[in-house]
């Protein structure tokens, strides 16, 4: 690793001061963060070491990193995430084989005990691991070797966070969430199937300037997961008027009233598709007339159908206390999961701030 | 018998949502704080809009409150930037675009010249390296 800064990157490339103030205005404004944390997140980044991001995929779809290199706007996010920090990646990666192997221990062993390693996909246990091996090791010897040398640990999408997809009932892999595997350094879970580009690259910038960022009681970032979907959706006056499209062609439904009754998982849902939406800030599934399927929540597809109501019995029992208690609370009352959540949001930016006086530094 | 609502059926479409524009008086109010507050300690303050749930009221509303202004600059640097004094002196609107066009972020500064503007120390240093190494490549 060396010792240059994101700066350092900038100015070899020829960008002036504006050009990296430019990309501290998109990087502070996904992050969603106030004029005080802004402007000490562009003093921060002129000195902060330039990141190492070693990216590992093992049970996933690729669409996480799909979301993630195509994303529109392109030129922020990938200069920041490809050209200035992305070490290694089996997929973006031109070498194959022993050549790629040989990349990834180079990699590894140039920022050993600095780099921020963003895992994709859930890990099998069954058959000592058999389900997904590269290069001869199985994913979960893969991952504890890999999470051996890093700072920080990055569980991208829902799979890495909670087991995603693979994790679906009945688990015939045996799949588990990173945070199973890695449990002696800080895990960071990205989920959403997949994540919004900018939430990714926004908490790996967040986690080189600050260290670990405010985290919710599933560990992802207050920044980009601490209201529901439901707390700031632009449909929410229709819900708090008993105003309900009940189906997909009636009055309601063009009226773009609320999709409740048609199986929203927004109450229950905690992201930022309302604020940062998708496309380069186009929309978001239900300003396109879909409900909310939850795909950041645990177990996602394992409650009974994405166009129940959340409030109809599915006949399914949750296999996670968590998740149980969450849509108890969103069958309950939609508006108390809100007013949870912004408590909730409280707290752990109070408990940050108190932690983070001192600022982490992965590189010192 | 004419064309009536009764023979085809007339469905009309109320634009909007009923969220009125009670940020855009919000934001307004923070801009008069801000413009007190920068005038007793110098202390510039910046207003984000990128990540506010704005319903078109709001914007509407913003757009006609802070007007337009003298001054309006580009920057064409890693992307562009446009950036407009409103009918405020002092009340800038600085918006990046992405490579696509659309804003990827916008937001309102309250400062005397937007700190983006300005040429920084260490690019002008920059610069007199390259036109002393120009003038000494000319020059032999």
């Amino acid at each position: 690793m060396t010792d240059e800064t994101i700066r350092d990157v900038l100015t070899r490339r020829g960008l002036s001061r504006r050009a990296f103030l430019q990309v501290c205005a998109s990087v502070t404004a996904a992050l969603a963060l106030s004029p005080a944390e802004a402007a000490d997140m562009t003093k921060r980044l002129e000195t902060a070491e330039r990141p190492t991001v070693i990216y590992l995929s093992y049970q996933e779809c690729t669409g996480c990193l799909e979301s993630l290199t195509r994303s529109f706007s392109p030129g922020i996010a990938s200069l920041i995430f490809n050209d200035i920090s992305l070490a290694y990646n089996d997929t973006l990666q031109a070498a194959a084989g022993q050549a790629a192997e040989t990349a990834k221990d180079t990699a590894m062993k140039n920022a050993w005990g600095k780099y921020v390693l963003v895992v994709d996909g859930s890990v099998p246990l069954a058959q000592n691991g058999a389900y997904c091996a590269v290069a001869g090791r199985s994913a979960v010897s893969d991952l504890k070797r890999a999470a051996g040398g890093a700072a920080a640990v990055v569980a991208v999408g829902t799979c890495a966070a909670f087991g995603g997809l693979p994790y679906a009932a009945p688990n015939p892999t045996g799949a588990v969430p990173v945070s199973e595997i890695v449990r002696d350094r800080p895990v960071i879970n990205i989920s959403g199937c997949p994540p919004i580009a900018e939430v990714i690259t926004g908490v790996i910038l967040y986690y080189t300037t600050f260290g670990v960022p405010a985290l919710d009681h599933l560990h992802r970032p207050m920044n980009f997961y601490g209201n529901t979907i439901h707390d700031r959706c632009y449909r929410r006056p229709f819900y708090d008027r008993g105003m309900f499209a009940k189906t997909f062609d009636d009055e309601g439904a063009r009226q773009g009233w609320c999709l409740f009754e048609l199986g929203c998982k927004g109450p229950i849902t905690h992201n930022a598709c309302p604020t940062t939406k998708w496309n380069g800030g186009t929309s978001y599934p239900i300003e396109s007339g879909h409900p909310c399927l939850g795909c950041s929540e645990p177990g996602f597809w394992d409650k009974g159908g994405f166009y129940k109501a959340l409030s109809t019995p599915t006949g399914h029992w949750s296999r996670t206390g968590v998740v149980s208690g969450a849509v108890a609370a969103g069958v309950a009352a939609g508006l108390s999961t809100a007013a949870v959540a912004r408590a909730r949001q409280g707290r752990a930016q109070k408990k940050a701030a108190s932690a983070d006086s001192e600022p982490k530094n992965p590189t010192s | 018998m004419p064309l009536s609502r009764g023979v085809i059926p007339i469905r009309p479409v109320t634009a909007g949502a009923p969220a009125g524009g009670a940020l855009a008086d919000a934001i307004l109010a923070e801009i008069a704080s801000a413009l007190h507050e920068y005038l007793d300690t110098r202390q510039n303050h910046v207003i984000d809009l990128t990540g506010m749930p704005l319903s078109r009221e709001d914007r509407q509303r913003i757009d006609a409150y802070l007007g337009q202004g003298e001054v309006s600059m580009d920057i064409h640097a890693l992307v562009h930037s446009h950036i407009e004094e409103t009918a405020y002196a002092g009340v800038w609107r600085v918006r990046h675009y992405d490579m696509g066009g659309g804003v990827h972020s916008e937001r309102i500064e309250i400062i005397d010249v937007p700190e983006i503007v300005r040429a920084s120390s260490a690019d002008m240093a920059h610069s007199a390296r390259r036109i002393e190494a120009l003038r000494a490549e000319e020059g032999a």
